[in-house]
């Protein structure tokens, strides 16, 4: 739960403060090379885990099927609600 | 396309890292983690903040604007939890915090790793990108069979960058401020997502 008040706290920091479009820009490139530097532990932190890093392909299985069912449930719930609207607009 | 092969880089560098023994400290790995954790999820709460369209997108809303971002997470949130029930090793908590990355395999991957796991986390990031893949790949069939708001659900959290070119190519131009509203409200989503998912 301390991730999300960090994130809401950084929202609402971000909101009043008005930062300038040089602030702004930065923001963006510090936090691209966070998410490098963070990937790059997790890749260390994972490279170690030999009971992780011998399921790679078990693993990876299953990560396919957690990203077709998403794809398949987002677009069966968007067609749904597509063909409902247009009928409301008929 | 480029700061993504650049991300993939660095992990896969640092999976050699630690397969060949170059950073061995465990403490110092979990202090880099949490430490960079919450320095990213800062960083990214005053980008969205600063961000006018942040605020601009829930002031305007209008109920058809919903529909890409609530398809989304409705449907991601089925699908997943439909293999958790499937999947004996894995909960539905669990499948549904994955599927919760909605496509920003960066920031739930490594939410998911500090709050519960290397081998979640791994999951995360391998679904997130293959949807990221997918939806680049097979938008146009995706909008025939599903209709024109299929892909913009189906690119998730990245319809408003890397998957935009390819929703438009499908959907039209018309897509183009749906696309971006739903990359912007679920980027914002992403992390309240995950952290509720974990919490099961």
């Amino acid at each position: 739960m301390s991730v999300l008040l960090i994130f809401l706290l950084g929202l609402l920091v971000g909101k009043w403060a008005a930062f300038s479009a040089t602030v702004i820009d930065r923001l963006t490139h510090a936090s691209i090379a966070v998410v490098m530097l963070l990937l790059f532990v997790l890749g260390v932190s994972i490279g170690r885990n030999d009971a992780v890093f011998l399921r790679l392909g078990d693993l990876g299985l299953v990560a396919a099927g957690v990203a077709w069912s998403c794809i398949l449930g987002s677009g069966a719930v968007a067609g749904i609600a597509h063909r409902w609207r247009s009928r409301r607009v008929e | 396309m480029w700061s993504s092969i650049a991300i993939v880089a660095c992990f896969v560098i640092g999976v050699c890292a630690g397969r060949w023994g170059w950073w061995s400290d465990k403490e110092a790995i979990d202090l880099a983690n949490t430490g960079l954790l919450y320095l990213l999820l800062l960083l990214i709460g005053l980008y969205a903040g600063a961000d006018r369209r942040t605020w601009t997108a829930f002031r305007t809303l209008g109920s058809g604007i919903l529909v890409a971002p609530a398809s989304a997470v409705v449907g991601s949130g089925v699908g997943a939890a439909v293999l958790g029930m499937v999947l004996t090793e894995w909960s539905v908590g669990e499948m549904l915090a994955a599927g919760w990355g909605l496509g920003y395999y960066s920031l739930s991957s490594v939410m998911i790793g500090q709050m519960h796991g290397d081998e979640l986390a791994l999951i995360a990031l391998l679904a997130n990108i293959i949807r990221e893949i997918t939806t680049i790949l097979l938008a146009v069939p995706i909008s025939r069979v599903f209709g024109p708001i299929a892909p913009i659900a189906s690119g998730g959290a990245t319809s408003a960058d890397t998957t935009l070119p390819a929703i438009l190519n499908a959907s039209g131009k018309e897509a183009a401020v749906p696309a971006v509203f739903n990359g912007i409200v679920l980027t914002f989503l992403v992390p309240i997502l995950v952290t509720l998912a974990l919490q099961r």
